[in-house]
């Protein structure tokens, strides 16, 4: 009985702060979904970001260097001909944590980014965008000559 | 105060382009100091927006992937000059950094 109420008590206390942190973040910033982030493997750093959802071709636009003197800074260009865009993902494949980063896109907003990104070793950069509930991926080598620091 | 961030914003055909750096170390914990030999502790932004006259256009999740003082540019449609841009962040460490620009 003892074990049974500590455990009903630690339950409440749980959904208690995780009611706080959805009322905190659901209308300004997005959660961060620290196990997909955090991965090492770009594998499951994937399957942390879009599940077993499969991957189509076409519509994504990825622009970045073919040879980058510096992998700390490395520019890239995502876009897409695609409507009702939910976000656009980066992951670069050999990376210490492959999952970058992703953008919600709302309102008036086009569904572009273009940032700078680490790369530790030559690898591919990988673009993902959700549209319409699927998902469509491109991808770029990139040749790093001198390995950002990440 | 160090500056926080640089914003530009631009209008044209009917496209607002804005263009943003950030200065924030992003560091992704793995790092060695080059003088000590210990791993710097992480310290990158987590979250960003980006509001269009209040209202939240883009919000973003990063990783310690995006580089050292991010550089971010997007664009929106229907923006007019005088419309105010502004980006907030917060990082890991919880702390948090805002800027605002005027639309040209």
């Amino acid at each position: 009985m003892a074990i049974s109420r500590r455990i009903f008590i630690q339950r409440s206390l749980y959904s208690g702060t995780f009611f706080l942190g959805a009322g905190l973040f659901s209308q300004t910033w997005a959660a961060w979904p620290s196990a997909a982030f955090d991965e090492t493997e770009y594998l499951p750093a994937l399957k942390g970001l879009i599940g077993d959802q499969e991957l189509l071709d076409g519509h994504v636009s990825l622009q970045a260097p073919e040879i980058a003197e510096n992998g700390a800074t490395v520019p890239v260009k995502v876009s897409t001909d695609l409507e009702n865009v939910e976000w656009i993902s980066i992951l670069g494949d050999k990376n210490p944590r492959p999952w970058i980063s992703r953008f919600y896109f709302h309102g008036k907003s086009k569904p572009f980014v273009s940032t700078r990104i680490k790369l530790r070793e030559s690898s591919h950069v990988v673009a993902i965008v959700k549209a319409d509930g699927k998902l469509y991926s491109t991808k770029s080598a990139v040749k790093v000559t001198a390995g950002g620091c990440v | 105060m160090p500056k926080e961030m640089k914003i530009k914003a631009k209008v044209k055909d009917g496209i607002t382009v804005v263009k943003t750096i950030m200065y924030h170390p992003m560091e992704s914990g793995s790092r060695k100091d080059a003088d000590t030999g210990e791993l710097v502790p992480a310290h990158f932004i987590k979250n960003v927006q980006a509001e269009l006259n209040g209202e939240v256009i883009i919000s973003a999740e990063w990783g310690t992937g995006i580089s050292k003082n991010p550089y971010w540019s997007f664009e929106f449609e229907g923006g007019k000059p005088g419309d105010t841009i502004e980006i907030s962040w917060t990082d890991n460490l919880g702390k948090s950094g805002t800027g605002k620009a005027v639309v040209k």
